[in-house]
């Protein structure tokens, strides 16, 4: 099932608002209402119909014959385009009055209607079939705002068996139409419109409450026809009481799905400065299973009625390098095997989305929507000027959660304006991040240097990376995380009585005023509890280790995320609001199921607390949901650090009886498993591996890929032999796990197996393994024999 | 239906190219050129039918996409004269190699190859003596293009020396031409000289004028043979 874009429909507006042979019935509501939808669907920042693919035929004087020749023109011209120009989905709106005549035919009442000659009006069938006969391809949704007062007097019934009767009467014409588009109906039929729809209203009941629900959305994003239905439903029952009428729908399953779950109907923010396709990453309904690429930016919120610098360029990365990105992201996903992107859409296949970092933090249900966003977005670009400690907290998240694609940039630090390869101090453990910039100096450096150029080209080049190499990283963290060693020794925990492990500043300050009280009190405290608990007396005190007193000679990093996975206690101190550990602190909540202490010196707090500084704020707003224990730097009391000992037990029993901490559990609940390392293929892993020592092309293109190849031809004997292993394990495993048929069957597996034979019977002829060329013939003959149809299945 | 995606119908024609080749090794190994060929012509067949290598000679622009399956059929092409030319079809040969060659020379598709060009302007030698002198501006063009290419991104291909040196030994230039071979003792393997040294052979024998140049030639790499 294609998705609908704008580009790809068509709107036809019918009804009328005066009637010359009966003004009785002239309702200006219905001009109002037909105008208001006409501008919904036209608005480029709303639904974004190109003007040329609306037909309105609203109030037109001309008869029913004529007016179906003006429609089937409009249809063959439409139709006639390229296949992937050619509309798939007709959206047919009528305002106005309806009638059934004596035969109980329904007829849409046109400007042309006449009371006593229902010829005079449109007929619903004509205007049914017609469209089905000249746009077949297209999936057609009517929707109907009919008041019947115009009825005749046989006619005059209640509301609900009229939308019945045109119910039955979409229905039997549809049944003529192809089983895999599809028609679906929304109608509503009220006895009299000017009763219950008070002359105050601008528009008719249904139309009144679809454009609110179209025009003023609390997220952005697209409707199916179902969920339209039921927001209008609510909208008329919370407005009109018992005076409501509630709207009918028709959307019968199809063979290839419902025409009614289609997100046809665009929603956008009113607000016209704020309106663009940017939606809400803390929206529940955010992510879709449509296959759409989900891209979200980290960062402040905008100024009042704009979108942030970052946000803007992102969408002009999109409009300008959509084509290779949603390629580069199709190549990743067919790598992985997951749904494809569907390329069809074009611009419209991107959902981007802006996660408002504050706002991340209001709540633990706003954290936990901003973990999901950071789970599920294929792209994520965090705005990391001036190193906002909201942006930083959940770039550390990411950094656990998912392997690619992310983008970092800069518009300003220390005040100044970012350029790339400009000069700054940046935090130790983000010193590896390939920064972009978004300043407007970086608007100046010209043609490819631009920062939507620079965004674009990342996020282009990310995807592909991501497709090809075994480990891409664009963020620290991710492989060092999960990769500790070759023993599961190496992933046993660190107890608390072992080794606390403290997140916090390194400035002279804190190291000469903060630490020595902590590491007098802390240890001791955690000695008493494991004593008192554990009935033991003899228990040393464990060390307090901050990353500078773990004692080995590997990466600062790499050590780091290490402990940051294994030691149970970890304190982390907020005190001075470092970026550093900031960004550590997200890494640990997104890793460790205890999470961690959070700790704070008491005039450090105070301060916090009156600060009105935006990085202060939002360091309160992050330590408002970590609740922070605050301790002083003198006195003799110990309670402060016993509470953080006890905290630590809290979160350990509760752990015990399976309650997680909220990021980790949101994370490991909703991370996207086809980026996990698990998900990758072993014939591809092995692979990989072999052409990463000798690429399979290596003999024709005449360049090795081995460091000093020029200067150790060994070297390349022992890659080639390594390679040719790798290889061979691939060809056996395909050949035992699978089997002939199996192989046969999937044409990726048997490709791949085909390739693996030519290149495993070369190496086995030349080290002479008769045993194995025989294998690998009997192997090739009987996938061969269950392609061509002749394989046995025993 | 998802869209045509450029980049996947690429990546499925290179991996259909690299399977043809594969497969035409195994047959010529076999002693089964005919097979080969038919291989071969095949996988040219889908590979030129293909969208994603329309107007591949007059491009004037080419996508990645593009660039990766131009130099697949190139390769195809110089595999298909090869096996041609094993039978003695010389004329299919040629027509094989001057069309990879066309590819070759193309700016936009930035093939990193000589093999068509070199073999179309060295395969008339082969047939007939007398080509060694009517070939030599062909053979200049060739070195100066492929002398850019190893100061460049070619610096490391084997195969760009052994190409830039049989040249330089068919216009006499026999310090350059041992310098060239050199380089290909330092980037190749055992494989690679071999194969070196079946042309530099195949040239002896069809011009004994060149047996005392193709003899110094054949000693440097004889020499790295048995040295690994």
């Amino acid at each position: 099932m294609t998705l609908p874009s704008a580009s790809r429909t068509l709107v036809i507006m019918l009804g009328a608002s005066t009637y010359p042979r009966s003004t009785s019935l002239d309702n200006p509501r219905f001009e109002r209402s037909a105008r208001a939808l006409q501008a919904y669907f036209t608005d480029p920042l709303r639904f974004g119909l190109p003007q040329d693919q609306l037909l309105w035929l609203f109030d037109s004087p001309k008869g029913p014959t004529e007016l179906n020749e003006q429609l089937e023109s409009f249809l063959d011209r439409a139709m006639s385009k390229p296949d992937d120009e050619r509309p798939q989905d007709i959206i047919v709106s009528f305002v106005g009055h309806g009638f059934f005549d004596d035969e109980n035919h329904y007829y849409l009442a046109i400007n042309n209607f006449n009371p006593r000659a229902p010829e005079y009006s449109y007929r619903f069938k004509l205007l049914q079939s017609t469209i089905r006969h000249h746009a077949q391809q297209a999936r057609k949704y009517f929707i109907l705002d009919a008041c019947y007062s115009a009825a005749a007097a046989s006619e005059l019934m209640s509301a609900e068996p009229v939308v019945h009767q045109i119910k039955r009467e979409v229905a039997a014409d549809a049944a003529a139409d192809l089983p895999m588009r599809g028609t679906a109906l929304l109608c509503a039929a009220s006895k009299n419109d000017q009763a219950i729809a008070p002359s105050a209203d601008e528009y008719t009941m249904f139309s009144g409450a679809m454009l609110s629900v179209l025009q003023e959305p609390s997220t952005a994003g697209a409707l199916n026809l179902r969920q339209l239905h039921s927001l209008i439903s609510a909208h008329i029952r919370a407005k009109h009481g018992e005076l409501s009428v509630q709207p009918e729908i028709y959307a019968p399953g199809q063979q290839h799905g419902d025409v009614g779950d289609i997100p046809l109907f665009t929603l956008r923010y009113a607000d016209a400065a704020t309106a663009t396709d940017v939606d809400d990453a803390l929206s529940p309904s955010w992510f879709t299973e449509t296959g759409l690429i989900h891209a979200v930016v980290v960062g402040r919120r905008g100024h009042p009625g704009e979108l942030p610098g970052l946000v803007q360029q992102v969408g002009d990365a999109w409009h300008n390098h959509h084509k290779g990105i949603s390629a580069a992201a199709d190549l990743c996903r067919a790598a992985w095997r997951a749904q494809r992107v569907p390329l069809e859409l074009g611009e419209g296949s991107l959902k981007l989305s802006h996660l408002i970092a504050e706002e991340a933090f209001k709540s633990e249900e706003s954290l936990r929507l901003a973990v999901v966003a950071l789970c599920r977005a294929e792209i994520a670009v965090f705005d990391l000027s001036d190193w906002d400690p909201a942006v930083t907290f959940l770039l550390g998240v990411r950094s656990v959660v998912r392997r690619g694609v992310t983008v970092t940039s800069l518009a300003s630090v220390d005040g100044k304006e970012f350029r790339v390869g400009g000069a700054f101090s940046m935090p130790f453990n983000l010193q590896l991040l390939n920064l972009a910039a978004h300043s407007e100096s970086q608007e100046t450096e010209g043609t490819g240097k631009r920062p939507y150029e620079l965004l674009g080209t990342k996020i282009e080049n990310g995807f592909r990376e991501l497709a090809n190499l075994p480990h891409y990283l664009d963020l620290p963290a991710y492989d060092a995380i999960r990769q500790l060693g070759t023993e599961s020794g190496a992933y046993r925990a660190v107890a608390m009585h072992e080794r606390i492990l403290m997140l916090c500043p390194f400035s002279e300050t804190y190291q000469k005023k903060n630490w020595p009280r902590l590491e007098k009190m802390l240890p001791s405290c955690v000695r008493d509890h494991v004593e008192k608990t554990e009935g033991r007396k003899d228990v040393s005190p464990p060390q307090l280790a901050r990353l500078l007193d773990l004692r080995t000679p590997r990466l600062v990093a790499q050590t780091l995320f290490e402990a940051i996975r294994l030691i149970d206690m970890c304190v982390i101190d907020w005190t001075d609001k470092r970026i550093n550990v900031v960004f550590e602190a997200g890494v640990r909540l997104a890793a460790h199921p205890l999470g961690a202490i959070h700790v704070l010196e008491e005039g450090a707090w105070e301060q916090l607390e009156k600060s009105k500084d935006p990085a202060d704020i939002q360091v309160r707003a992050i330590l408002r949901l970590l609740a922070p224990i605050t301790y002083p730097l003198g006195g003799v009391s110990t309670k402060k650090f016993t509470d953080m000992v006890q905290r630590f037990a809290t979160t350990v029993q509760a752990y015990n009886g399976g309650q997680y901490q909220l990021i980790y559990a949101t994370a490991g609940k909703e991370l996207d498993r086809r980026a996990q390392p698990a998900a990758m293929p072993l014939a591809n892993e092995l692979l990989r591996s072999a052409n990463i020592l000798e690429p399979d092309d290596e003999e024709s293109a005449g360049v090795s890929a081995v460091l000093y190849h020029d200067v150790n031809r060994e070297l390349v004997t022992e890659a080639s032999a390594a390679a040719a292993d790798r290889r061979l394990a691939a060809w056996l495993f395909l050949a035992r796990r699978y089997g002939p048929e199996h192989i046969a069957a999937d044409q990726q597996r048997r490709e791949q197996f085909e390739f693996l034979t030519l290149r495993v019977k070369r190496w086995a002829r030349r080290v002479k393994r008769r045993d194995l060329l025989a294998e690998i013939d009997d192997v090739a003959n009987a996938v061969s024999a269950h392609v061509n149809g002749q394989g046995s299945n025993t | 239906m998802t869209a045509y995606n450029e980049e996947l119908e690429a990546a499925r024609l290179v991996a259909r190219a690299k399977r043809a080749k594969e497969a035409a090794k195994d047959l010529r190994d076999d002693g089964d050129i005919a097979g080969a060929i038919n291989v071969l012509a095949d996988a040219i067949e889908v590979l030129t039918q293909a969208p994603v290598a329309a107007d591949l000679e007059t491009t004037r622009q080419a996508t990645k996409p593009v660039r990766d399956v131009a130099t697949q059929l190139a390769d195809l092409l110089g595999m298909l004269g090869g096996n041609h030319r094993r039978l003695g079809q010389h004329d299919a040969a040629q027509a094989c190699f001057e069309r990879g060659s066309r590819l070759e020379a193309s700016p936009v598709l930035e093939i990193m190859s000589s093999y068509n060009l070199v073999n179309a302007i060295t395969l008339p030698i082969e047939s007939d003596p007398g080509a060694l002198e009517t070939q030599r501006p062909a053979m200049q063009r060739a070195v100066d293009a492929i002398e850019r290419q190893v100061a460049g991104s070619r610096r490391n291909d084997r195969w760009a020396w052994a190409d830039l040196a049989q040249c330089q030994l068919l216009l006499d230039r026999m310090d350059d031409a041992l310098r060239s071979y050199a380089r290909v003792h330092a980037l190749g393997d055992d494989e690679t000289f071999t194969s070196v040294v079946t042309v530099l052979e195949r040239l002896s024998a069809a011009v004994p004028a060149l047996r005392p140049r193709v003899e110094a030639a054949a000693n440097v790499l004889r020499d790295s043979i048995r040295s690994v």
